[in-house]
Parts: C-alpha cells; sequence; structure tokens
C-alpha cells in the first residue's frame, strides 16, 4: 500500500520539471579578451566586484589572455545580465552567453 | 610632471598632476562625457515626436539602435553576441544607466582634477570611492584613445602617408602616459 502513496510522475512532467531547474543553470557571464585592457585592472574588477581571490581573479584573467574568453559567473539568466551590465561599467567586454 | 599614485601613510590614494596634463585630461572627459550624451540614437520609429523636438532623449523603455561610432560601441558594447533581438533588449534597459554612470565618473575626475590644481598645488588625494571613479574613468578614456588610434591607424593603413600622423603622436603619448598611470592606480588600490 506503500507504493500508491507514493506520488507518481508523468515522464513529460519529469522532463518539464528538470528542464526549468537545469535552465537556471544554463547561462554565463562571458569576459572577452580585448587589447586596451590591463591584466591588472581586469584582476581588479574581478576581484572587486565578484570577491574573487586575488589568486582565482587572476587565474581567470589569465584565461581570458590566453584563450580569448573566460565564463566567470553561471546562473540564471538575468543574474547573469545584471554581471555583463558591471562588466561594461568597469569597461571589460562581456556578452551573456548559453551554456 | 605627473607622479604615478600611491598610497600614503593615512591610506589615502595620492598622484601629482600638473597644471597642463590636468586640462588636457579635462578635455578629454569631456569629450567622452559629450560623445556619450549626443549620439544617442533611439530608433526613429520608437521616439516620441514630441520629445524629439524638444531635444529629450528619455531612452528608457525606448527600443535603441547599436551605436555608429566606434567608440561609443566600445563603450558600450553588446550584451549577447550572435542575437540581436537579445542584444537589442539588453541595450535598450541597460544604455542609458550605463551612459549615466559614465557620464558621472568623468565630471567626477574632472572636479578632483580641477581641486587638486586650483586648491592644492596639483596634489591629487582621493578616498577609496573616489579612486574607484578614477579607474573606471581613466579606463573609459584610454578605450576612447585606443579605439580611436585603432580606426584611425587602419585608416591611415589604406591611404598610406596620411596627415594624421601628427594627430597620432599626440593620441599616442596620451594613451602611453594614462596607460602607465592607471597600472600605478591598479596597484595603489591592489589590498596588501
Amino acid at each position: 500500500m506503500r507504493r500508491s502513496e507514493t506520488v507518481s510522475v508523468a515522464p513529460s512532467q519529469i522532463e518539464r520539471l528538470s528542464d526549468s531547474a537545469a535552465s537556471d543553470r544554463t547561462w554565463s557571464c562571458t569576459v572577452w579578451d580585448d587589447p586596451i585592457n590591463l591584466m591588472s585592472y581586469v584582476t581588479y574588477v574581478f576581484m572587486t566586484y565578484f570577491h574573487f581571490s586575488q589568486a582565482r581573479a587572476e587565474q581567470l584573467m589569465l584565461t581570458v589572455h590566453t584563450q580569448g574568453r573566460a565564463a566567470v559567473a553561471s546562473g540564471g539568466r538575468e543574474e547573469m545580465e545584471r554581471h555583463v551590465t558591471a562588466m561594461h561599467s568597469y569597461g571589460l567586454w562581456a556578452t551573456v552567453t548559453r551554456d | 610632471m605627473a607622479e604615478a599614485f600611491h598610497r600614503d601613510r593615512r591610506g589615502q590614494i595620492v598622484a601629482n598632476i600638473d597644471r597642463a596634463e590636468a586640462l588636457l585630461l579635462q578635455h578629454l572627459l569631456d569629450e567622452v562625457a559629450e560623445i556619450l550624451t549626443t549620439d544617442q540614437l533611439p530608433k526613429a520609429a520608437d521616439m516620441d515626436p514630441l520629445m524629439r523636438d524638444l531635444g529629450l532623449s528619455d531612452l528608457a523603455g525606448c527600443a535603441v539602435a547599436e551605436p555608429q561610432d566606434p567608440v561609443v560601441r566600445r563603450l558600450l558594447p553588446a550584451g549577447y553576441s550572435g542575437d540581436s533581438q537579445a542584444a537589442d533588449e539588453f541595450r535598450r534597459y541597460t544604455d542609458t544607466s550605463l551612459r549615466t554612470g559614465k557620464i558621472a565618473d568623468a565630471r567626477l575626475m574632472k572636479e578632483t582634477l580641477d581641486r587638486a590644481v586650483q586648491v592644492h598645488d596639483g596634489r591629487l588625494m582621493l578616498d577609496q570611492q573616489q579612486a574607484q571613479v578614477w579607474l573606471r574613468a581613466i579606463n573609459d578614456l584610454r578605450l576612447a584613445l585606443g579605439t580611436r588610434l585603432d580606426v584611425v591607424a587602419e585608416a591611415a593603413a589604406e591611404a598610406a602617408g596620411s596627415a594624421e600622423d601628427h594627430q597620432d603622436a599626440m593620441a599616442v603619448a596620451l594613451y602611453d602616459f594614462l596607460t602607465w598611470w592607471q597600472e600605478s592606480l591598479v596597484w595603489a588600490l591592489m589590498p596588501e
């Protein structure tokens, strides 16, 4: 009788649930390399705005520098738009990207 | 001659600048504020005709066109790549506040420069908050200059031997100076 007490969820409902849970984590704030911004400045922005440690901030900055870009945050779309806006206010170039 | 930024014993961020350098920077800051103010073009179809006639450009809620000027485009880049609808939407909601913020940063830098030269014989003394604003304002100046230099360099490469050379040398010197100065400010602000 216990089995009948459990809620039985149709497969399509499971899909929808997992989609909405997953969609909260499929957006990123991606910072792009550019020829003008100083490496020290980019590091400083990452420390100040995201509160990364200096080591982590430097690591991300180097990724931007050597690979052309780095995803510095991920989460919901609106949150990523706020981060991208902040990056623009600091003069970094960033975009909201889909993972 | 300008002196590098450093942190003094009381924790203030200090530097020196002379009158001529300050005037040059103020002129540049005016240019950046000007270009951010005037290069605002809502999509024509969306602009209220009365607002347009009055010369007002309250863009909040208006669709905003992608900037034409490369400097403005660099100061206000697209928030989405490869999705023009999302990019337009993003620009619509962020354009005004970003412009306002950058204009305010430029204004504060200009005012503190003025005070330094008029009252403190070229000595700049910034608290933590002012120093952060300066960092962004100097960065915007470098973005503006750097973008212009790139644009000019490309054009000069196409039409070899242009008379832009003289202007370029000045812009390059200014850019190099600001690069050095900004670097010193970042290190003055870095936690020990």
